[in-house]
């Protein structure tokens, strides 16, 4: 994982490019853009699609647009064939007991034999049709007031706009605990 | 309370006349697209860029119950620590009364709460908007106050 360690003192804003959200990597997170040639197609119940095997680890690969559908009710494209990796240092340890539980209550790829959650990285599938575009954190503004609170709490920790649109930073961490927990609650 | 003159700015939402201390307005914005946001209140239209920062746009005919305003203008409001603007119909003129002039109002429902009271200009008598009850409302109805 080489070319995931080349990247981790980075920290960045990396843009889905269908637009409309982008996910906020927070230091310590590790981060890289792997493209996968076949990235197998998940299931719309599951946000969390198959894992990948990345020299020699399985890393769990979330699907982000489910993940902001589930937010935003947006629609999903699954064209995309890459994923962002993150590390899992980054998440507190409540949300890790809460990943590597809703893991193991997963079917086939994740939760038997040799496919156990490494608990090192996670990956998020990307989507899209025209790659990746980083975006400098400078330009996120937080929600004012209290639609701004409401939404500190949801993973959702800011906008930007620009192109005569509107971009939504959220964290993907947050983002999972909110898919893999019923209530939400972390 | 003192008899120093208020100036307020009148304003129509659809086919009613409302007011607001003019202090509280920062700026009247048109023709800027707003965006849809999740999980708010129906009264919360979205958000509206404004030199590239955020204003939450609240439209005062849904939140009282009538139908969503047309068009695109709007009061950027001057609220410390937020960022609001009303999404109004059209502007109408500036008003000056002495605070005494400002009436209190009654009404059958919550929605008195509303208004700061009511100014009697040209047009007849117009409510006053309170913006920090409004503010309040819009706390309590997105879980987070």
């Amino acid at each position: 994982m080489s070319d995931l360690r080349e990247t981790a003192a980075t920290e960045r804003i990396i843009k889905t490019s269908w637009g409309s959200v982008s996910i906020l990597l927070d230091s310590p997170w590790c981060i890289a853009c792997r493209y996968f040639d076949g990235l197998p197609a998940g299931r719309d119940s599951f946000f969390c699609r198959t894992a990948l095997d990345v020299e020699g680890e399985r890393v769990p690969v979330f699907d982000l647009d489910s993940l902001c559908r589930n937010l935003f009710a947006v629609k999903s494209d699954f064209s995309f064939p890459a994923a962002v990796f993150a590390s899992t240092s980054g998440m507190r340890p409540d949300q890790l007991k809460i990943l590597s539980e809703h893991l193991k209550m997963l079917p086939e790829h994740l939760s038997t034999g040799d496919c156990q959650f490494s608990a090192k990285y996670i990956a998020f599938r990307l989507s899209g049709e025209t790659g990746l575009k980083v975006l400098p954190r400078s330009r996120r503004k937080p929600v004012p007031g209290a639609v701004g609170v409401l939404y500190s709490q949801t993973g959702i920790r800011g906008v930007s706009f620009e192109d005569g649109g509107i971009d939504w930073y959220v964290d993907p961490f947050e983002l999972l605990m909110r898919a893999v927990t019923p209530d939400g609650e972390t | 309370m003192s008899d120093e003159p208020v100036k307020y700015l009148l304003f129509t939402c659809g086919d009613t006349d409302y007011a607001i201390p003019s202090l509280l307005v920062r700026e009247i914005v048109s023709g800027l697209p707003v965006y849809p946001v999740p999980f708010v209140p129906t009264w919360v239209r979205g958000l509206l860029n404004r030199h590239g920062e955020p204003f939450v746009v609240l439209d005062p005919e849904v939140l009282f119950g009538r139908d969503p305003l047309k068009g695109s203008t709007a009061l950027l409001l001057s609220v410390p620590g937020d960022q609001v603007s009303l999404r109004i119909t059209d502007v109408c003129e500036f008003l000056t009364v002495p605070e005494p002039d400002l009436h209190r109002i009654s009404a059958p429902d919550e929605s008195a709460v509303f208004f700061l009271g009511a100014v009697t200009s040209s047009r007849g008598d117009v409510f006053v908007l309170n913006i920090h009850s409004i503010l309040e409302r819009l706390a309590v109805d997105v879980g987070s106050s």
